[in-house]
């Protein structure tokens, strides 16, 4: 609370939460689900993160809204990781041999693209999956990555570049584990 | 930092590079949250500054609380004078209600007692002392539980009795007595009466209305309505119950209307409701969200 009162003086104009929530949760949302949170939890984490955005709105210092927004993002869905994995291993995606009635739904829901591309990501160690997330999917701007993990801009640059060959690698292999059947999926 | 930028410069993934994983990232870019789950989402979350329905709901009372608190003395007076005689009639074995009904009920000013009980909020010369009088005089003599019956059947009597009382006396009778001795007790109070009088309110606006709201319309309003006026929207989510009993967006008015009873502090009815809501939907995707609320 103390640290709110003083750093609430700060004269940079910062958008409201309305307008935040507007503008980024979506986003916010889409990088919680490539970022690894299941689709049921999805919805509770973006509560958790705009939460925190409204708690630690007043001492925002006003420089890179993307970079410290998904930074919270980042927060939030290492924390569950963290977390979900010593309650109980439910993180990570089923492989795609193994899928159930309801993998079948999610998978025609998400598109084969996005599928592959999940199953894909769950390959990479987090700090590549986050930057690779960030840098690909959000735009987010080198610099804004950097904020957001709070690495250096080299240490992002480099993390983005082993991620992208081991994607293009796992992608081409996992691309061939889905044969291509019906036109209707590949027609987009 | 800024010189680095310069050396750190990297091009997004292009089609060329890699056409498949290209056109993965561009399909996961489109992956994005529905209207619906926005929309759950935004009814769940301290928008235009308004706190959240679980964490403190009692403080928007607050200032509701002050303004009742002028009528208090009114209604206060009104209601015990209401509540003695009724006692009065009812037993008369109690030997010394009799005298403090018809003080009461007599009622205007008694200047000469003091304020009882050194509550701040008394004014020597208003009704407010005779009610602490009466109080007084009361409560030795008979035991709690009969003071609790008593109380809990006078809206009835009270009503006939008191003729002039403001109709919100009706509502609050049951808590009124109590509150002389503790603070917290008008919140309570407040709340009962509130809530009906903002559905109430909420009906009457449904009503004028010629045209029929579709259940979207409705449900919009009361999500909106939410942050402003928790009443308002538990009106309308009432009036979408009305109109559209089997609606197709049961589960979003069940949503609104318990947030909203949340934000009133009726956390009885969104006890209940939530437990409703358990059985009626088990496979809903607002189950956990209500069961936050609920807690």
């Amino acid at each position: 609370m103390d640290e709110r009162t003083a750093e609430a003086e700060t004269t940079v104009p910062v958008p409201s939460f309305a307008q935040i929530f507007e503008q980024h949760t979506p986003f916010l949302w889409r990088a919680l689900t490539n970022l690894g949170i299941p689709k049921h939890e999805v919805q509770d984490l973006c509560q958790e993160i705009m939460i925190t955005v409204h708690r630690r709105l007043p001492s925002f210092d006003g420089m890179s809204l993307r970079g410290w927004l998904y930074g919270i993002c980042v927060r939030v869905a290492s924390d569950y990781r963290r977390s979900a994995r010593v309650r109980r291993e439910i993180v990570s995606e089923s492989p795609p041999d193994e899928a159930s009635s309801s993998d079948l739904v999610e998978f025609i829901d998400r598109g084969r693209e996005v599928r592959l591309l999940l199953d894909a990501l769950t390959q990479l160690d987090e700090p590549k999956r986050v930057a690779f997330v960030l840098f690909e999917i959000e735009e987010l701007t080198l610099a804004e990555v950097s904020e957001a993990v709070g690495a250096p801009l080299q240490t992002v640059y480099s993390r983005i570049k082993a991620a992208r060959e081991q994607m293009q690698r796992a992608f081409q292999s996992r691309t061939s584990q889905y044969p291509k059947k019906g036109g209707a999926i590949e027609a987009r | 930092m800024k010189q680095d930028d310069g050396a750190w410069q990297l091009e997004r993934l292009s089609a060329a590079e890699a056409p498949e994983l290209y056109r993965a990232v561009d399909a996961a870019k489109q992956q994005l949250p529905n209207a619906r789950e926005l929309a759950a989402l935004a009814a769940s979350l301290p928008l235009q500054g308004q706190p959240l329905a679980t964490v403190d709901a009692s403080r928007r009372d607050l200032p509701a609380l002050a303004r009742l608190r002028k009528y208090w003395l009114v209604i206060g007076s009104a209601v015990f004078g209401a509540i003695v005689i009724v006692l009065a009639l009812l037993r008369l074995p109690v030997a010394t209600s009799s005298p403090a009904s018809s003080h009461v009920a007599g009622a205007p000013a008694d200047p000469r007692q003091p304020a009882v009980g050194g509550s701040a909020m008394a004014v020597p010369g208003s009704p407010r002392t005779s009610v602490n009088r009466g109080a007084l005089e009361l409560t030795p003599s008979m035991p709690e539980s009969a003071v609790n019956e008593a109380s809990a059947a006078a809206p009835g009597p009270s009503l006939a009795a008191s003729g002039s009382a403001p109709e919100a006396a009706v509502v609050t009778s049951a808590a009124a007595p109590r509150p002389v001795a503790s603070a917290a007790r008008p919140q309570a109070s407040l709340r009962t009466s509130q809530s009906p009088a903002g559905s109430a309110q909420a009906s009457s606006l449904g009503a004028g209305t010629k045209v029929q709201p579709s259940e979207v319309e409705l449900l919009r309003d009361a999500r909106l309505a939410l942050r402003s006026s928790p009443a308002l929207a538990l009106g309308l989510t009432e009036q979408h119950g009305a109109l559209y009993p089997r609606g197709t967006m049961v589960q979003e008015r069940e949503l609104i209307a318990i947030s909203a009873l949340a934000l009133l502090g009726r956390h009885a009815a969104v006890l209940s409701r939530a437990q409703r809501f358990e059985h009626d939907f088990p496979g809903s995707p607002y189950r956990k969200q209500i069961a936050q609320i609920a807690e």
